[in-house]
């Protein structure tokens, strides 16, 4: 996983650096839009990691001479700009996903591997969590290595809570896809589903938890520890 | 006395009804005094020719003084034809002849011996306008005294009088109130470019901070005070842009530091170090993160036609809290509609301040109970806990900028409250905060619905980007 690391503050670069080595990313770093353009230009990354405030100009430049070749590699923006406004713009210019400074190097590992485990991206055949391996391609689930009989609306379920592990998934986005646009959608189906996954999973030992988020959604994550 | 009047028209037109009215009386008065004299001259002449008359026809002989009246004449002087009446008096005032039945003089002294002197009394429902004539014959001087009784119908000098008295007030008056009615449109033409100043000053809100009051059309009384007023805005709004690219530049400087600290910080390989550091690492960054928020809400206004969807809003506050929330043994629901509920303001702006808000009862909920977020269709928002609560002296102090209860923990600053009520201000919304039946606090936001007509669901847009929220994708 070949990283492009736009920053124009040496000491942020360098540390930076290191934090997403460690983390398994390989990272080439560059300071400015003339050079990450070049950049662009020789290599194919799986993602950028974009400062906006760079000595030669705007970091969005970089971004549109991206967009404008067709290129979708996912961008993600870490930058001090946070005014209202600032994320819209981002969004609205083609990144990805915006994260403001300071920021702790977890999220935006996190970040990263959720842009990376998108449908389409070459990493994210295999989705794990706590003991859990999720096979897209094969469409299997394992727990351990033992393989369980998940029936494909649960699996689809299933995907979509790991694809985004740790964060809160709207029901609603849930539903959209699940079901095509025709389709009848039943409100509880979505809760039956998590419920009965729930229990498989419990009482497979896969060491995770899905929450349930009323109003809001549902989570899943590692059964763990707590601070309480 | 001194009447205060509330409006320029009010004064113009009550000063003028003042100033009509007054001529009105003054002219009407005039006319009628105008015309009584008029009246007055013509019935003197008609009375002084009758005495002459009379006088060609007294003589003054050696029996006393004779009056041979030719028929007609005496007629004329009998009593009921045109009213009038005669007497001659002579030198000593006593009655030479007389009309009258009861031989009395019309009237008695006083008598001017060269000049025709004239009287008016009333007797009983008779009013008599009469002139003393003095005659000269000889040594001795007789008085003619004739007079008309005004009363008599067949005297129309009066009610000529009367009559166009009571014809001009006709139509003086419609004229005078046709006046006062234009009066009062001149009136209003006159000030209508005042008023359209003062109403377009009026819609000048925060959010419309770039309107300036028009000079054209203005009456030159009130151009300073417009002028005035311009010059205030253009103040103001270069310094709200100078607060704002201050702000900006601040967060700049200050972020970047920050970032390079808690990278250090979370690649640091002496781990111990590192988690000693990290907790006054991240309240200072809370602080900073939080003074730059404020500051930049200080200087915000909020467009006139911002609309955001407060479901969507605390959907993703929610969602961003509920990994902590859940670390500590807490959950998070929301109790509401399922459809989109529309409100005037800012996404961003209004999802900091859910966020505050409910990370604040994450903060201070009891672990293993829920915070409890309500929203109602009519945009009110509240968030319930189940913590201490906040006790009725501390209601108003919570929401002070640093203001904290317990000084001596330092990771929080304060000022989390401040920047919601700050933003609850900014959208003209109302902020309260209460106990909880059974514990707790809860806090409640109503901000302004919107009506919107229902589109396709936004959440098929968020499909193409699963990490995007609807907040993100909300575009004007």
């Amino acid at each position: 996983m070949r990283l492009l690391l736009v920053e124009d503050n040496e000491a942020l670069s360098g540390l930076l650096q290191k934090g997403l080595n460690a983390a398994g990313f390989a990272v080439d770093a560059v300071q400015s839009v003339a050079e990450a353009v070049a950049g662009l230009a020789r290599t194919r990354f799986s993602a950028i990691v974009l400062d906006l405030g760079l000595p030669d100009g705007d970091g969005y430049a970089v971004l549109e001479n991206l967009r404008a070749k067709g290129d979708s590699t996912p961008v993600l923006i870490l930058t001090a700009r946070t005014a209202v406004g600032d994320k819209v713009k981002g969004f609205n210019r083609g990144a990805d996903d915006y994260l403001g400074k300071p920021f702790a190097l977890e999220e935006l590992v996190a970040r990263l591997q959720a842009l990376l485990r998108r449908p389409g991206v070459l990493l994210g055949a295999a989705l794990q969590l706590g003991r859990l391996t999720f096979d897209t391609a094969a469409r299997e689930i394992t727990v351990d290595g033992q393989l369980q009989p998940v029936p494909p609306r649960e699996a689809a379920v299933l995907e979509i809570l790991l694809r985004r592990s740790g964060r809160v998934v709207p029901k609603q986005v849930i539903e959209d896809q699940l079901y095509g646009l025709s389709d009848e959608v039943n409100s509880n189906a979505v809760e039956v589903y998590v419920h009965r996954l729930r229990r498989q999973l419990s009482e497979a030992g896969a060491d995770v938890e899905i929450h349930t988020i009323r109003g809001v959604g549902y989570l899943i994550r590692q059964t763990r520890e707590d601070r309480v | 006395m001194k009447i205060a009047f509330k409006s320029v028209r009010g004064r113009i037109i009550w000063l003028h009804v003042l100033a009509l009215a007054s001529v009105f009386a003054v002219s009407s008065l005039a006319a009628l005094l105008l015309l009584r004299a008029t009246a007055d001259d013509f019935e003197q002449r008609v009375l002084a020719d009758h005495a002459q008359t009379v006088a060609k026809y007294l003589k003054d002989d050696a029996t006393g003084w004779t009056l041979a009246l030719p028929p007609d004449l005496q007629v004329l002087y009998g009593r009921g034809y045109g009213g009038y009446a005669l007497s001659v008096l002579d030198d000593s005032g006593r009655i030479v002849f007389s009309s009258s039945s009861g031989n009395q003089p019309l009237m008695s002294a006083p008598r001017s011996a060269e000049e025709n002197s004239y009287f008016r009394r009333n007797r009983g429902y008779s009013v008599f306008y009469g002139v003393n004539h003095p005659v000269q014959r000889g040594q001795h001087t007789a008085t003619i005294q004739v007079a008309q009784d005004l009363e008599n119908t067949d005297v129309i000098v009066d009610d000529v009088v009367a009559g166009f008295v009571r014809r001009v007030a006709w139509v003086l008056l419609p004229m005078f109130a046709l006046l006062l009615a234009l009066d009062v449109v001149i009136v209003r033409r006159a000030l209508k470019p005042v008023t359209t100043a003062s109403e377009l000053a009026r819609a000048i809100r925060p959010s419309s901070i770039g309107i300036r009051l028009p000079r054209q059309g203005l009456p030159r009384e009130v151009l300073p005070l417009v002028e005035a007023v311009n010059q205030a805005l253009d103040r103001l709004e270069r310094g709200f842009q100078t607060q704002r690219e201050f702000t900006a530049d601040a967060a700049h400087e200050l972020r970047t530091p920050l970032a390079v600290l808690t990278t250090f910080l979370d690649i640091l390989p002496d781990r111990v170090a590192a988690e000693q550091l990290r907790p006054h690492v991240q309240a200072m960054s809370r602080i900073v993160v939080q003074l730059l928020e404020l500051a930049e809400l200080e200087s915000s206004t909020l467009g006139s036609d911002e609309t955001a969807d407060l479901r969507a809003v605390c959907s993703e506050a929610i969602s961003m809290m509920v990994p902590v929330a859940l670390s500590e043994q807490k959950s998070i629901e929301l109790a509401g509609p399922s459809e989109p509920v529309w409100v005037r303001g800012n996404a961003e702006m209004l999802f900091r301040a859910i966020r505050n808000l409910v990370e604040n009862a994450i903060r201070f909920t009891a672990a293993g109970t829920t915070v409890e977020v309500d929203l109602d269709r009519e945009g009110f928002v509240s968030v319930k806990d189940r913590g201490p609560g906040i006790p009725a002296a501390e209601r108003e102090l919570i929401f002070r900028r640093f203001w904290r209860r317990n000084r001596r923990t330092g990771t929080n600053a304060g000022l989390g409250l401040s920047i919601v009520q700050r933003a609850v201000e900014l959208h003209g919304g109302a902020l309260a905060v209460a106990e909880r039946d059974g514990g707790g606090a809860v806090f409640s936001i109503q901000l302004t619905p919107v009506w919107k007509p229902q589109t396709h669901s936004k959440a098929s847009e968020v499909q193409r980007r699963p990490n995007a929220t609807v907040t993100q994708m909300q575009q004007h």
